[in-house]
């Protein structure tokens, strides 16, 4: 459950008061751009899903019982905003086999960001989208393959096989990484 | 590695991590939601409006349905409906207006007015019956040869035409003043004595400005009960269907 405080703010958001609507954005809004991010692969699109995601939040107020936390509850919006998202610009499930030169380019290529999260975020958004998807959804969010097949509008196989080749891609890249770390330290 | 063994590298490492999205996404969500604001209060307005629209339109309905002349204006109403002859327009002129045999001026004034009467008052001519002339001239105020017309006996207002009858046998009387008895309505400032008279008058003559007066202001559908009158002084009443349709 949230801090009173959180509450309050909640409350006075449902009010349509905008003070109360930005602190509420300030408090929820650096978490739940991370979730975007993961499922974006990109900032432009990251924006985008961030913004119908909260405005959302805020004109369907009524529909949070107030029974869960209001942190899972904004956080299911912005994940369901992100796969409408990608459904709208079609992006969603290309099979890798599908994938240009430029975007396997990208998919191998190095990055020297030093931070494990920045690594892993950079590996994680070089995925194809529906592998992208279904690995967040799987592996970070901890839905069933039945609940991904309901929200993906996919069937439950199809769930699984793309989970398995992103896993596949991923270990891949992490090998690969820590290659080139080994390389340097070798060096 | 194992392929849970990843699943938990990156739940770990990603969950919970935070990052401060630019100032741009919060600008274009206030942005937003100031105009759903704005559109939530038009529409509360047009909501209000609507509202006060209806009541007003109820109260005039209920004005219409009870209002103290409804009985007199019906049967009035009526009456024209049925004596105006549909291939026969109404006419200044009494050689083409169907004044009703009997009906007199003196016999006008004391019952409920019919257009094709008042016409007659307005302007007879001197080929109409001479006990016309007469009667109108021997009304208790003769020096200004004055007669009472009531276009609504049963109820306020009465309309007085005060008339020289110095002429009789002149092809027109001229009226000198026109002017609501006791009635809530004033027409003083709308006919001047040059133009109130005057049946070929562009501007359409006392009695078309009298009557549409009356229909405005008595009538709640005064716009579907109108009078005019054209160059040759005819006199033309336009009823809707609408109207006929309710009253008859």
């Amino acid at each position: 459950m949230e801090p009173k405080n959180v509450l309050y703010i909640w409350e006075k958001s449902c009010a349509g008061q905008p003070k109360a609507q930005a602190e509420l954005y300030r408090l929820f809004a650096s978490k739940m751009y991370t979730i975007c991010l993961r499922y974006a692969g990109n900032t432009g699109d990251a924006d985008d899903i961030l913004q119908t995601g909260f405005i959302r939040v805020f004109t369907k107020s009524d529909r949070y019982d107030g029974k869960g936390s209001l942190e899972g509850w904004i956080r299911r919006i912005m994940i369901n905003s992100a796969i409408e998202h990608l459904r709208k610009n079609k992006q969603i499930f290309v099979s890798a086999e599908h994938l240009n030169d430029a975007d396997k380019a990208k998919l191998i290529s190095t990055d020297n960001d030093p931070t494990a999260y920045r690594d892993l975020m950079t590996i994680i958004t070089s995925l194809p989208v529906g592998y992208r998807t279904v690995f967040n959804l799987y592996a970070i969010e901890g839905y069933t393959h039945k609940e991904i097949a309901e929200m993906l509008n996919i069937s439950e196989g199809n769930s699984k096989s793309q989970l398995s080749r992103a896993r596949s891609w991923l270990r891949d890249r992490l090998n690969k990484m820590e290659e080139a770390e080994s390389c340097k330290k070798t060096i | 590695m194992q392929e849970n063994d990843i699943d938990e590298i990156f739940a770990r490492e990603l969950n919970g991590k935070h990052t401060i999205p630019p100032a741009r996404v919060w600008d274009g969500i206030a942005a937003d939601l100031a105009r759903q604001r704005k559109r939530r209060i038009q529409a509360r307005l047009g909501r209000i409006a609507a509202a006060a629209c209806t009541v007003f339109a109820l109260g005039l309905g209920l004005h219409h349905l009870t209002g103290p002349n409804r009985s007199a204006i019906e049967e009035d109403e009526k009456t024209i409906a049925e004596q105006t002859p549909a291939s026969r327009p109404l006419t200044l002129d009494p050689m083409q207006t169907a004044v009703p045999t009997g009906h007199a001026v003196p016999e006008v004034a004391a019952r409920t007015i019919k257009t094709d009467d008042l016409a007659a008052v307005a302007s007879p001519a001197k080929n109409l019956e001479e006990q016309q002339i007469k009667n109108s001239a021997i009304d208790p105020d003769q020096t200004m040869g004055r007669t009472s017309v009531s276009i609504f006996p049963e109820a306020e207002p009465t309309l007085v035409f005060q008339a020289d009858f110095s002429a009789p046998d002149a092809a027109e009387i001229p009226i000198q003043m026109a002017s609501l008895q006791a009635g809530a309505i004033d027409f003083r400032d709308d006919i001047g004595s040059e133009t109130e008279s005057q049946p070929k008058n562009d501007e359409g003559n006392l009695i078309v400005h009298v009557l549409n007066a009356i229909s405005r202001n008595l009538i709640p559908e005064g716009k579907e009960l109108q009078f005019s009158n054209d160059d040759e002084g005819t006199i033309r009443i336009d009823i809707s269907k609408n109207l006929v349709r309710q009253k008859l």
